[in-house]
């Protein structure tokens, strides 16, 4: 199995009107709930924040991954948001986050598919993986980006 | 150079294998060989002995705990992930060029923690030994005195065989593995698996001898540096190694401590029961709000040990003579340091760990019932400022008993007995002096111990964000 076979096309989402951390987790609890990923928006947005409470999950050069491991997860999911540049969401360099990979794991989960989530976070810390992300501009480019990078 | 390390952040998804990649690219493109184990969802890319053994820099980008024991004599630099992540570079250099790097020291094998305050979490860890044999035998004990406080007595009238098994399992047996489990823990955290032989030996001399829980403390502590000197720090050659290991190690360490318990430990205590015995004989008065106080203090001295031992038994032996109030002054101050301590639990929360807490609340049963050993775990994380506060206590309990002339027919029992009609004489009274010596130790304990820093729980030498 692979990353891109927990991507969805009508899971990616290229919208910049997102400004915030609190817009981001509403717009993806709100679509997860309506793809039947999750069983519940609320909790959902829960437990993100409960793992931002940790320390934030921003990484760098505008890349954040916020992630859950809940009951409320139906099944394994990665969400590709495009958003505006959120004011409160920021990685480790300072840079304001504008794009996010939003992972999903259900509470009783395999191995494979940490191993497959723990795989995109290295990935990140790739320049040029993250500056094809930067440049997509659909749902089909980013998947596409994704197979290609998984493949090499 | 060779750089090595292990990543690992609190959900094992992300950070985790972020901060190994970032510092494994870094370190190749500054020519460095690198290797990082991550301790995520499970263990990958695992780090062997020689790969550590052969390491220029090892580098811990960690923000929980993770045992540190394989890299005992080594330096290491610890750092958060988000921090690894943020500035490899620097990172890397520090890890190099030592700076802010901390040495796993090679004595104390168990994980970093254990570095900062050598003896207090070597006593912590007796306590984790010794704390299940104090709460299931003390509580499987108070339930046999709920079938009458005689009934686990064959010879007695209203002999219970199902009492007599939980008398058997709580006090003859589990409370009997007290002291050595304490021991056993104590050298075991000093000294590693080979700890464990000499410090249960030495615990079970301590018990059997009559030193209590502070000889098994001494005995627990001597034993591991022994032992450790023995085994972890005398080099043997490599074709000896084995039967060294296994027959030295323990033969010798077995037979020093013991012979140490028996001549240093076990003699001069009898010698000091015997003097207080005969010295509590000649007392003669032994009557009024002086004699208590003096109950009170020997009581929770050493709770089992020589100086508690010899005032109960010489309450009990003036039973005989028709003389109650010493025994029932003994009862009330044994039975204050366990409640007192409960109820400080629950006032003063950030002086005890989580599981002291947790435990406190067995001691409300421990305690009611007369079971003093209730409060040695506590006694045994922090005895120079637990055990005062619980001799003030036990004092003013035992004090305020013998000054209002309550006596017990009832040597034993603690809440089993007292409410029987006429087994005390003065029953307002003495629960009067229960509740004000559980509520002095409650407020001494409170004042004197420190609260629990975040770092007993969880070190982590660089956390930001």
């Amino acid at each position: 199995m692979k990353l891109v076979d927990l991507m969805m096309n009508d899971l990616i989402i290229f919208d910049d009107s997102i400004r915030s951390k609190d817009e981001l987790f509403e717009k993806l609890g709100h679509i997860l709930e309506e793809k039947n990923r999750v069983t519940k928006a609320k909790k959902i947005i829960k437990d993100l924040y409960r793992r931002e409470a940790e320390t934030s999950t921003g990484i760098e050069a505008g890349f954040g991954i916020p992630h859950a491991k809940s009951k409320a997860v139906l099944q394994p999911t990665i969400c590709f948001v495009h958003t505006g540049k959120m004011s409160d969401y920021v990685g480790l360099d300072g840079e304001k986050i504008e794009w996010v990979f939003a992972i999903l794991v259900p509470q009783k989960t395999s191995d494979i598919h940490l191993e497959i989530l723990s795989n995109l976070s290295r990935k990140l810390m790739n320049e040029s993986f993250r500056d094809q992300l930067k440049h997509a501009d659909n749902g089909i480019e980013v998947l596409e980006i994704m197979s290609k990078e998984e493949s090499s | 150079m060779k750089i090595i390390g292990i990543t690992a952040c609190p959900t094992g998804i992300a950070h985790t294998y972020m901060s190994a990649e970032k510092l494994e690219v870094t370190a190749k493109s500054l020519g460095h060989e690198a290797k990082f184990e991550t301790q995520g969802a499970k263990i990958e890319n695992k780090l062997t002995t020689a790969e550590i053994e052969e390491a220029d820099a090892i580098i811990l980008a960690v923000d929980k705990d993770i045992d540190t024991s394989r890299f005992a004599g080594r330096k290491i630099k610890r750092v958060s992930t988000s921090r690894a992540i943020k500035e490899p570079e620097k990172v890397i250099e520090e890890a190099l060029e030592n700076i802010g790097t901390t040495e796993i020291s090679l004595d104390k094998k168990k994980n970093g923690q254990e570095q900062k305050s050598g003896i207090y979490n070597h006593f912590m860890n007796g306590v984790n030994y010794m704390l299940p044999f104090v709460i299931a035998g003390g509580i499987i004990i108070a339930l046999s005195f709920a079938f009458g406080i005689t009934a686990s007595d064959p010879k007695s009238d209203d002999y219970n065989a199902l009492a007599g098994a939980l008398s058997t399992i709580g006090g003859g047996t589990a409370f009997a593995m007290m002291v050595p489990a304490l021991g056993a823990g104590i050298a075991s955290s000093i000294a590693g698996k080979a700890g464990f032989a000499p410090g249960i030996v030495a615990g079970l001399l301590a018990a059997n001898g009559g030193s209590g829980f502070l000889g098994g403390m001494i005995g627990g502590l001597l034993a591991g540096y022994m032992t450790d000197l023995l085994a972890n720090k005398i080099n043997v050659k490599q074709q000896l190694a084995a039967i060294y290991q296994l027959i030295v190690v323990p033969l010798v360490s077995i037979l020093v401590i013991g012979l140490a318990m028996v001549f240093l430990i076990d003699k001069p205590i009898a010698w000091v029961l015997d003097a207080l015995t005969s010295w509590l004989n000649g007392l003669g008065n032994t009557s009024g709000l002086m004699f208590g106080l003096l109950i009170g203090v020997m009581m929770a001295a050493d709770m089992g040990g020589p100086i508690n031992k010899s005032i109960s038994t010489f309450s009990i032996g003036l039973m005989s003579a028709g003389v109650n109030a010493p025994i029932a002054a003994c009862m009330a101050a044994g039975m204050t340091p366990p409640l007192g301590l409960a109820l400080a639990t629950i006032l003063f929360k950030n002086k005890f760990t989580k599981e002291e807490r947790t435990s406190g609340q067995s001691c409300w049963i421990l305690g009611a019932s007369y079971i003093t050993e209730g409060a040695i775990p506590f006694a045994v994380a922090d005895p120079i400022r637990v055990i005062p506060s619980l001799m003030l206590g036990s004092a003013t309990a035992a004090g305020i008993s013998m000054a209002a002339g309550v006596t017990s027919m009832a040597p034993h029992g603690g809440i089993w007995v007292m409410l029987i009609p006429n087994v005390m004489n003065n029953l307002p009274m003495y629960l009067l002096a229960i509740v004000a010596g559980t509520l002095v130790t409650a407020i001494a304990v409170g004042l004197l111990k420190k609260p629990v820093t975040v770092d007993d729980n969880k070190m982590i030498n660089e956390v930001e964000m």
